[in-house]
């Protein structure tokens, strides 16, 4: 039977007469990478706090393990989190700063092996909270986790620093630590990376999905970088205007889009509106005087659009002999680094932007000119949302 | 002259005599806060019973200050009580409003409640409110009560406007805070009051000790309030008031002088102990 470190069923979320969240469901399964992603605004942010516990849902319930955790404090959930600010404590040391959550769950000696595997690991008993207010204990477990942690973060020298000596990714190494060292359940990340510079944003992407695939802790990532969601989740989950779009794979949210929403957000697509049809040999949408032969869909009818990448419409003799095979002029042309991208206009007005590597091309196309373009049924993804 | 020549003679001007003439405004301004104080010093060491003039180095009047003797009509002993009630009420003073202060700093930071910003404009009254009006209100009200006057009423008298020093300074302090920080704390597993204890008042100290020391001064320097309400008894200002109205005397220089000496001091421990995590 599959386990799940994490699930929302119905959750929602209002301030006021805002609604932040919209009933949204899903789960995540042990020793997954599951990313909320979506435009800002779109309440990825709210339902991570609502995981951690800093929200509290207006409807529905949020599970950890088998347990309804609604109700519970942050303090008293087996989650860690990692802000988009660090969040490092500016009056510790690195070593303080990452020893301060195993300190406050009463490391060592009062966790037991009773309930070392519960989901609240928060210690009682009244001497152990008072003796946490009169001074903060170290202790060889502690020193011993502390730095495992920071060898793991790959920054073994780091504990006696100030955080102000740090730089932005190692901050960011501390913060990651700091939140590894209590061994949650789940480790919630709020855009993490989105202050780190470009080249060292892509390093650390590649170190997060190793070491969460090291660790196989349940990670639950938060970012509106659709390329960071695609290079490092198992489950992306898209989110718009405060309802899930689409939960799936990358490789189902790119090449089978379930909404407009989610075809246009994630990488570039070319939507395209008309009336759905369906026939011996599949599907059609019509625009104005062209028709489309599309995927078919169980859902859809009347007017709707389907998507179809840039990359996957063929030009010139490539184009013969798909389902969809139109002349079009070439009308505009940018250029993006190895790629050439062109504009090409239908003869019904429709525009759509073509892709071709220029290795192959050079000046195959130029601006004014007439082209064949053309693509498979099977690309062409019809959207009934 | 045109404009440009102008701004050329301007920028010579300032290349050549800018530097000095900076540094001889700021002196100037040293000199003009510092000459009184440096007189008053000069003067506790002066021979001489009521002039002003310089009539040579003695230390004299200090000797018979510690001895106990009465030097110019200035007491010892009750200057040593007007000294101990004054330390007294500003230490109650600043140990209650520290205490009230900072959690009603927090209040107004933290809660969104109704009536809140008409709170928050009512504790800066007590620093706008002339003293006169204050000392003249505290007095109805104690008599209208029925409290007897004396240290006691000094001391609710000094609160009164000591709180709403300390709840502005950390106010101050509180909305620069990041409140990431205590969800921090609490994610890794701290309670409220732990998250508080290790994070937010380590970090608000600065804010609290700045204002106690505020606070302490306000109450110890305090004469306006303090004279209406204080009955017959004598808090410091308003011994040395009591003293100069007949003339400066060698005594009251002495005085001043070692309370200044004492404030460098509690400001020096004080420096220290802000380099120190509680």
């Amino acid at each position: 039977m599959t386990e799940y470190d994490v699930r929302l069923d119905g959750v929602s979320k209002f301030f006021g007469d805002v609604t932040a969240v919209e009933d949204v469901s899903f789960e995540v399964e042990q020793g997954k990478f599951l990313t909320l992603l979506g435009p800002s605004g779109c309440g990825k942010t709210t339902t991570l706090r609502m995981i951690a516990g800093f929200e509290t849902p207006s409807e529905g319930d949020v599970y950890l393990r088998d347990q309804r955790i609604n109700d519970l404090q942050p303090f008293e959930r087996d989650t860690s989190m990692v802000f988009q600010s660090y969040a490092l404590f500016p009056h510790m040391t690195v070593g303080e700063n990452i020893a301060f959550g195993l300190q406050m769950q009463g490391i060592p000696g009062e966790r037991t092996a009773a309930d070392g595997g519960s989901v609240a690991t928060q210690s009682s008993g009244l001497s152990g909270a008072f003796k946490r207010l009169v001074s903060r204990h170290g202790s060889e477990e502690i020193d011993t986790r502390v730095q495992r942690v920071l060898e793991l973060v790959e920054l073994p020298e780091m504990a006696d620093r100030q955080i102000s000596e740090l730089s932005g990714g190692q901050q960011q190494r501390i913060a990651l630590a700091r939140a590894l060292v209590t061994e949650p359940t789940v480790l919630l990340l709020d855009e993490p990376l989105g202050a780190l510079d470009l080249k060292l944003r892509k390093n650390m992407q590649v170190e997060l999905k190793n070491l969460q695939e090291e660790l196989g802790i349940t990670f639950v990532y938060v970012t509106h970088d659709q390329e960071e969601a695609l290079t490092m989740s198992d489950e992306i989950a898209v989110m718009n205007e405060g309802r899930l779009e689409q939960l799936g794979t990358a490789t189902e949210i790119y090449e089978e889009p379930a909404s407009e929403f989610v075809a246009d957000f994630i990488g570039e697509t070319n939507l395209v509106h008309g009336t759905y049809a369906e026939d011996d040999d599949g599907a059609s949408i019509t625009d104005g005087s062209l028709t489309f032969r599309v995927k078919p869909h169980d859902e859809a009818s009347g007017d709707i659009a389907f998507a179809i990448r840039p990359e996957k419409i063929r030009l010139g003799d490539d184009a013969r002999g798909l389902d969809n095979e139109f002349s079009a002029e070439v009308i505009d042309e940018i250029y993006k680094g190895n790629l050439g991208k062109f504009v090409v206009k239908l003869e019904n007005g429709r525009q759509l932007t073509v892709d071709l590597q220029l290795t192959d091309q050079g000046d195959y196309l130029s601006i004014g000119r007439d082209i064949r373009i053309g693509w498979d049924a099977s690309n062409a993804v019809t959207l009934v949302r | 002259m045109s404009v440009s020549k102008l701004k050329v003679w301007r920028s010579r001007l300032m290349a050549n005599h800018g530097k000095k003439a900076l540094a001889a405004q700021t002196g100037f301004v040293y000199l003009f806060l510092y000459v009184p104080i440096a007189v008053m010093i000069a003067l506790s060491f002066n021979d001489s019973r009521t002039a002003i003039v310089w009539n040579g180095f003695t230390t004299q009047w200090y000797e018979a200050l510690f001895s106990g003797e009465a030097i110019a009509r200035v007491d010892p002993n009750q200057a040593w009580i007007a000294l101990q009630n004054s330390l007294i009420i500003a230490v109650v003073t600043v140990v209650v409003s520290v205490l009230f202060g900072t959690m009603l700093a927090l209040a107004l930071d933290r809660y969104v409640f109704t009536g809140r910003n008409l709170l928050q404009g009512v504790v800066y009254m007590p620093l706008i409110i002339p003293s006169i009006v204050m000392g003249i209100s505290l007095l109805l009200f104690f008599n209208i009560v029925g409290l007897e006057q004396g240290i006691g009423t000094a001391i609710i008298g000094h609160i009164a406007f000591d709180i709403s020093y300390v709840t502005v300074i950390v106010l101050a302090r509180l909305q620069s805070f990041n409140r990431t920080l205590e969800e921090a704390a609490m994610d890794l597993g701290a309670s409220e009051l732990e998250t508080f204890r290790w994070v937010t008042m380590p970090l608000i100290k600065p804010g609290i000790i700045a204002g106690a020391l505020l606070g302490f001064a306000m109450s110890f320097d305090d004469f306006v309030v303090t004279f209406f309400i204080i009955g017959n008894q004598n808090t410091l200002p308003i011994f040395f008031f009591g003293m100069v109205r007949q003339g400066i005397s060698p005594g009251v220089n002495v005085i001043a002088t070692l309370i200044l000496v004492g404030t460098l001091i509690i400001i020096a421990l004080a420096q220290k102990i802000q380099g120190i995590t509680w």
